[in-house]
């Protein structure tokens, strides 16, 4: 006869194993969340009571079904619905996803170069002048550097909209049993892209002026270090 | 033909796996913690099943009307059965693993593991 444990308490260990069952496809989750927490709750007081306590092994196991589990799911999803629905239904993933992740690829393309720049002459802190150098004779300078204009400020704009207005109109019609981390869950994507432009846009308009803030704020406060700085 | 569906029938591959959660459902009626028990019994632990490759292979079995969920008086634990489907399936199973170790048996080429371990140490 096995012995199992009842209780719903919602300890640490379960719940961190409830979020890592967000591996999985939403439908499966729905049908088996519940079954398959009982049956780790089990094993655990199982591992416990012939151990004293959880052994590397147990977690082992518990992860490499975890891992070999969820990509069964999904690769049955994609035979199932085909990739297109797959993207959509699954993970998550719409085209204004993908067009915003897009158009945040030419900024992220400069922060990396700019990094490997810095570490490269062994000095973060300071612009590396030689890849300034080479930059300012491409074609992002030219035309009164339209081209890097676009990249700075229009495209992670133009991401930031066309991912924030669905999100807006999906907060407005969701269900109101739907769960805080079920809505940041389910819009992942677009709430990373939202983020990930308006950081873009504040080292645009503030690489100046955050660090410059930083290295006042302490000696002559807040408001001081913000006007100086705005017109240092 | 790959290891695992040595002896796949035209409706659903069973897999070793599936294979001994037949076996164990085939007995009586079981909850996912005495599946998981069970089968690691029967198959004397060379089949160890997690909560994710247990309930993928019984979402496998729910769809291809293997098995069923059953009403309990248990408020949370889901109890699962054999259906008449899954039974002649297995059946079919246990008959073909039969068929192949009494033609084995025919040719004398059926022997034990020690037999072999004897054999090799030659």
């Amino acid at each position: 006869m096995s012995k199992f444990s009842d209780t719903s308490a919602l300890t640490t260990r379960r719940f961190f194993y409830k979020v890592t069952l967000f591996l999985y496809p939403l439908s499966y989750r729905q049908q088996f969340e519940e079954q398959m927490l009982l049956l780790f709750d089990d094993m655990y007081s199982e591992e416990k009571e012939t151990y004293g306590k959880a052994r590397a092994v147990f977690w082992v196991r518990i992860i490499s079904d975890l891992i070999e589990g969820a990509y069964t799911q999904h690769r049955n999803c994609i035979r199932e619905k085909g990739i297109r629905k797959y993207m959509h239904d699954t993970l998550h993933i719409s085209g204004l996803n993908i067009i915003g992740g897009l158009l945040l690829v030419p900024f992220t393309s400069l922060l990396i170069s700019d990094a490997i720049s810095r570490i490269v002459q062994l000095d973060i802190f300071r612009q590396n002048k030689s890849f300034y150098a080479f930059l300012s004779h491409t074609i992002l300078y030219s035309k009164n550097m339209q081209l890097l204009w676009l990249i700075l400020v229009f495209f992670p704009i133009l991401a930031i909209v066309i991912n924030l207005f669905p999100f807006l109109l999906y907060l407005i019609q969701k269900k109101k049993s739907e769960r805080f981390y079920e809505v940041i869950l389910t819009n992942l994507l677009a709430i990373g892209i939202i983020f990930a432009g308006g950081l873009f846009l504040l080292i645009t308009f503030g690489h100046d002026i955050i660090p410059c803030f930083f290295n006042h704020v302490l000696s002559i406060g807040i408001v001081r270090s913000v006007v100086f700085c705005k017109n240092a | 033909m790959s290891k695992k569906k040595a002896f796949s029938h035209e409706v659903i591959p069973l897999t070793p796996p599936i294979f001994y959660i037949l076996l164990a459902l085939a007995t009586k009626d079981r909850h996912g913690y005495d599946i998981m028990k069970q089968v690691e019994h029967d198959s004397q632990f060379r089949i160890i099943l997690g909560p994710g490759t247990l309930y993928g292979a019984i979402k496998r079995m729910l769809e291809n009307g293997l098995i069923i969920e059953i009403e309990t008086t248990h408020a949370r634990r889901r109890y699962y059965r054999l259906t008449d489907k899954g039974k002649t399936i297995f059946s079919h199973e246990l008959e073909r693993y039969n068929e192949a170790v009494e033609l084995a048996k025919k040719h004398n080429i059926f022997i034990l593991p020690k037999q072999v371990s004897l054999a090799f140490s030659l």
